[in-house]
């Protein structure tokens, strides 16, 4: 019996034969195994992913669509329980597939090991012959090697490469050579212009002492110039040295309109349609539109936002500078905040949803580079009201109104100051700052007076008065600094004590309003739906001074500029001016 | 096709599988809405360095033990055995990590960089195994380190590299310790680590082309043994140097050689030199010459090899993040991306200017440039050596494992008949054990 025959037959060599089977078997079964998870993972999962991406894609464009949200919850943590199932069953499998491949090595070298043939001498060769031969083929191939990694080498020195030495030099002359970004507008150049909703401190007083008191539109006497606005919009004008700008828009359209100071001539028009985001229209009431946001200036750029969710920065020129796609908002009646300015930055009061959706928040925007300066998040429901931005005796401050909150936030970082849980739902009439009180409104219930110097929570502290008399739903309030006035949309004036919140008069006026009353030259300035302008004294009593008519629909607030009116019906632009 | 055949070709595909198993799938982070707040971020403890320092012993101690297991007690089984052992500990337990191969990026950016200071456990992996290797020859490649020891287990049917063919290949080993310290000094990345071919395998888990090129090396390891060590290894390239010099060193007869060339085929890794036989007078002066304008050349070469790892400095240095960087808002400034990347943007909010990371990268550049220099003049020695080498005719009148490529792993014991004398006296209780 020869030695291998004897090995055959003993016991550990069928022993280690057998372990190697067996071993290989359960590698292949876990190998199989493993391999039709990857493939589910890497083949069949990605198709249905693509639905969870889908799905991701439309709740930006529906977000109040319930059931497809729900539908996405689902189905993302589906996903989720498969993937850390695969992923744990990955990793299982892994280890005993190599134990598994150990057992096999380590008993196939065993059964390999019963087999060992003894040693063969080999034959006598040609030792001599063969050192020369390997001495001359390992040059051959150290040569060979070298010439390979030498064309490697040369083939990436023909490759083009940045010379950053160079580039340095040209970057550093490039920058000397760009013009200077422009510096944003001083305190004083702003309060000369009307650079926002309700004028530079958003409060609808003009400093302006010319103002005309009426016009006859039937003789064009005390009116300028009318002009078509070839959009519709609810938005109020804004003005900047000679240039007037509004913004309208549909559903599918959304513009920025340049017209001039003195002729109403249309000098440009941005258009920022073409915008990527939601394919579908937002859902909005149609007394709010899809421009009921009124626009802003910081006399480089001009901003404008849609209730779509879109933004865009055009020059005075009306070159687009930057335009972005903030998801349209989650908003009952349609997105209305108008924006402002604070220096370079655009401020967006973006409130939406209810409070607990916590999807409301402060955006301020580099207004040159249309990049996110800071965003701050906050607790309040989807509300109508402006920011403003005033200065107040120790700093600046951003005011926001919205449901329940008053917040009132540092402009430059987004920091939150002070907030008073004091407004509802519906909150639309816009926060004002005068002589040191800021003043907001709870639709139908309150008219309230607030201390701004306070930090943190100061609900208990800070309101100073409250009124309950003759308090609107839309139109925001006026003060002249001793008086405070409201508007009702029914047509309702009441003037209060500045100090103590006394109702010292009311007055009703036929129509509705919807634009808010505006101060200048001490005289009231109110815009009724069916275009009557009525002027009254901006006085502890009442006196109405004159009262002038457009046959047009006027929602917007006017601005006010030296001697001049800029009213905007829904489809034209009108300026109130003595001609010179 | 015989059955060992079928259960090699078997073992094969097994391990080509093995891709797909191990190939770790990315798990995407949480898509969390707006209602989710964020936990602050935790600093984690610092380490427990206990765990570290047990490695650092089991180390010392396998060390020990495979240099009595190579030259005193010259026993394959156990040898084997504590191969398992380190594969298992050094391989699976301990993830890989540290290891000395991959140290050498360590103690690389230590002796270049003021900033890094290098860890105590790392620079004792590294020199552990050199000090072990400059008494007792190479006993960390023969039974501690675990890329030996996984290559060393899939080896089922060994065949013979040509000696011409293993010398040149072998030059990739000193290409990649060039490349390896060069990426280190400059601190672009540790390359060792980043491309450890069976890190992902220990791991279980890892980046899919990691795993494939670990498995290939695994493949080619069944008909040749330990690829990685042989061709590519960086540390065994220090190893090698050491373990010339080594105070003892395995030899395959524990006596004197009787030239029976039972051991001729033995090693699976080619490190048995054969007795060299005289030269016939024309060849010796053909090499002389050779020899002699070799030795002229070697400047030429040395340079040649400098000059062009110097000039590939610009393709190295992109893997470098300052100038990868520099490279992106090069392209994104001159309006080749019109898109930005997560860098990008974040370079630009530190408010850094651009000509700054200009210089920062150019920098750098000079540095691979200069670095490049020094690995080319490195490598362009070695070659020269090899190539001279070639030419030198060494002489040897008995079968030797050579010192620098033998890795102590005991296969050639076996067929020595002066060892099956030794074993049977020591059998039998009548041994001197040498």
């Amino acid at each position: 019996m020869t030695n291998e025959k004897q090995n055959k037959l003993s016991p550990w060599h069928q022993t280690a034969v057998a372990i190697t089977l067996i071993s290989a078997i359960v590698a292949c079964i876990i190998v199989i195994a493993i391999s039709i998870s990857y493939v589910k993972t890497t083949i069949v999962q990605p198709e249905r992913e693509e639905q969870l991406v889908r799905l991701k894609q439309i709740i930006i464009d529906q977000p109040n669509n319930q059931q497809v949200l729900d539908f996405l919850r689902e189905l993302d943590l589906e996903f989720r329980k498969q993937r850390t199932a695969r992923i744990e069953f990955a990793k299982k499998g892994n280890l005993l597939l190599i134990i598994s491949l150990i057992a096999f090595a380590l008993s196939f070298k065993w059964a390999s090991a019963f087999k060992q043939q003894l040693p063969n001498p080999c034959k006598e060769s040609n030792d001599l012959a063969e050192q020369i031969i390997n001495a001359s083929w390992s040059r051959r191939a150290i040569l060979a090697g070298v010439i390979l990694l030498a064309s490697i080498a040369i083939y990436n020195l023909t490759q083009p490469d940045i010379d950053f030495d160079k580039a340095s030099v040209l970057a550093k002359a490039e920058n000397e050579n760009k013009p200077p970004i422009p510096a944003f507008p001083t305190f004083e150049e702003f309060n000369d212009n009307w650079p926002a909703f309700r004028g530079p401190q958003g409060n609808g007083v003009s400093k302006h002492a010319n103002i005309p008191t009426g016009f006859n539109a039937e003789t064009k006497e005390g009116m300028l110039w009318q002009t078509n606005v070839p959009l519709p919009g609810f938005n109020s004008p804004i003005v900047w040295g000679e240039k007037v700008f509004l913004s309208g828009a549909t559903e599918t359209q959304r513009q920025i309109f340049c017209f001039d100071v003195n002729s109403g001539e249309l000098l440009w028009t941005g258009d920022l349609s073409s915008l990527p985001g939601a394919t579908e229209p937002p859902d909005v009431m149609e007394d709010t539109g899809f421009a009921a946001s009124s626009m802003t200036t910081d006399g480089i750029n001009v901003y404008a936002i849609f209730a779509s969710g879109h933004i865009g920065a055009f020059s005075l020129d009306g070159k687009k500078v930057w335009a972005r796609y903030l998801g349209i908002p989650d908003s009952t009646y349609g997105y209305a905040s108008s924006l402002t300015m604070y220096q370079n930055l655009v401020i967006v009061q973006y409130d939406q949803g209810e409070t607990d959706d916590e999807l409301s928040k402060m955006i301020a925007i580099n207004g040159q580079t249309g990049k996110t300066a800071w965003e701050t998040k906050r607790s309040v429901a989807n509300s109508w009201p402006s920011p403003i931005v005033v200065k107040t005796e120790s700093s600046f401050q951003l005011i926001t109104a919205a449901d329940p909150w008053v917040i009132s936030y540092d402009p430059a970082t987004g920091k939150q100051l002070w907030q008073i849980d004091c407004l509802g739902t519906d909150s639309a009439p816009s926060p004002i700052y005068a002589n040191g009180l800021a003043f907001v409104i709870m639709p139908y219930s309150e008219l309230i007076a607030l201390d701004t110097n306070g930090q943190g929570d100061v609900t208990e502290t800070a309101i100073k008065w409250a009124a309950d008399e003759g308090i609107p739903d839309i139109c925001s309030p006026v003060s002249n600094d001793s008086e405070v006035f409201t508007l009702t949309t029914g047509g309702t004036l009441s003037c209060f004590n500045f100090s103590d919140g006394k109702k010292l008069w009311e007055k009703e006026f036929d129509g509705e309003f919807n634009a808010s009353p505006s101060i200048a030259a001490d005289n009231l300035f109110l815009f009724s739906i069916k275009g009557d302008m009525i002027v009254v004294k901006a006085s502890p009593k009442f006196e109405e001074v004159r009262r002038s008519k457009i046959n047009d629909k006027v929602y917007a607030s006017p601005a006010f500029m030296d001697g001049k009116i800029f009213i905007r019906s829904v489809e034209n632009l009108y300026c109130i001016g003595a001609a010179n | 096709m015989t059955a060992r055949n079928v259960n090699i070709l078997v073992i094969a595909l097994l391990m080509l599988f093995c891709c797909s198993a191990l190939g770790v799938e990315n798990f995407p982070p949480p898509d969390f809405e707006s209602g989710y707040t964020l936990p602050d971020t935790e600093v984690p403890e610092a380490k427990n360095m206990q765990h570290e320092y047990i490695a650092l012993g089991v180390l010392f101690v396998a060390l020990s033990i495979s240099a009595y297991l190579s030259l005193k007690n010259r026993n394959r089984k156990l040898i084997f055995s504590l191969m398992i052992f380190s594969m298992l500990y050094f391989g699976f337990f301990r993830k890989g990590c540290i290891c000395p191969i991959g140290s050498i990026g360590n103690v690389a950016l230590s002796a270049f960089s003021s900033d890094y200071a290098i860890p105590l456990i790392a620079l004792a992996f590294f020199l552990l195994p050199l000090i072990f290797t400059v008494f007792f020859g190479r006993v960390f490649c023969s039974a501690v380190c675990p890329l030996g020891a996984i290559q060393d287990l899939v080896l089922l049917k060994p065949i013979s590299v040509p000696s011409w063919l293993e010398n040149s290949l072998r030059i990739l080993a000193y290409l990649y310790l060039g490349l390896a310290v060069l990426f280190a000094a400059t601190g672009a990345s540790f390359i060792i680590c980043r491309y450890d071919p069976f890190i992902a395998i220990f791991r279980l888990g890892g980046n899919l082309n990691i795993v494939i090129l670990g498995v290939c090396l695994l493949l080619i390891g069944i008909f040749i043994g330990r690829p990685y060590c042989r061709f590519l290894c960086p540390y065994s390239v220090i190893l090698r140097q050491f373990s010339r010099i080594s105070r003892k060193k395995v030899s395959i007869t524990p006596d004197d050689c009787i030239k029976c060339k039972l051991c001729e085929d033995a090693c699976p890794f080619g490190a048995i030199d054969k007795p060299t036989q005289p030269w016939p007078g024309g060849s010796y002066i053909k090499d002389k010459k050779l020899l002699a304008m070799l030795i002229v050349l070697t400047p030429v070469i040395i340079f040649i090899s400098g000059w062009l790892l110097s000039s590939a400095s610009p393709p190295l240095s992109r893997s470098h993040p300052t100038v990868s960087l520099a490279q992106r808002i090069y392209l994104e400034e001159n309006k080749t991306f019109t898109d930005s990347t997560d860098a990008s943007d974040a370079f630009r909010a530190t408010g850094k200017t651009i000509n700054t990371l200009y210089s920062e990268a150019s920098a750098v550049k000079e540095q691979f440039t200069l670095g490049g220099w020094f690995v080319g003049t490195f490598v362009g020695f070695v070659i020269a050596a090899k190539l001279i080498g070639s030419t030198i005719r060494w002489r040897r009148t008995e079968y030797l494992a050579n010192p620098a490529s033998c890795l102590a792993c005991g296969r050639c014991f076996k067929y020595c008949p002066k060892e099956q004398v030794r074993l049977k006296k020591k059998s039998s209780g009548n041994i001197d054990d040498k």
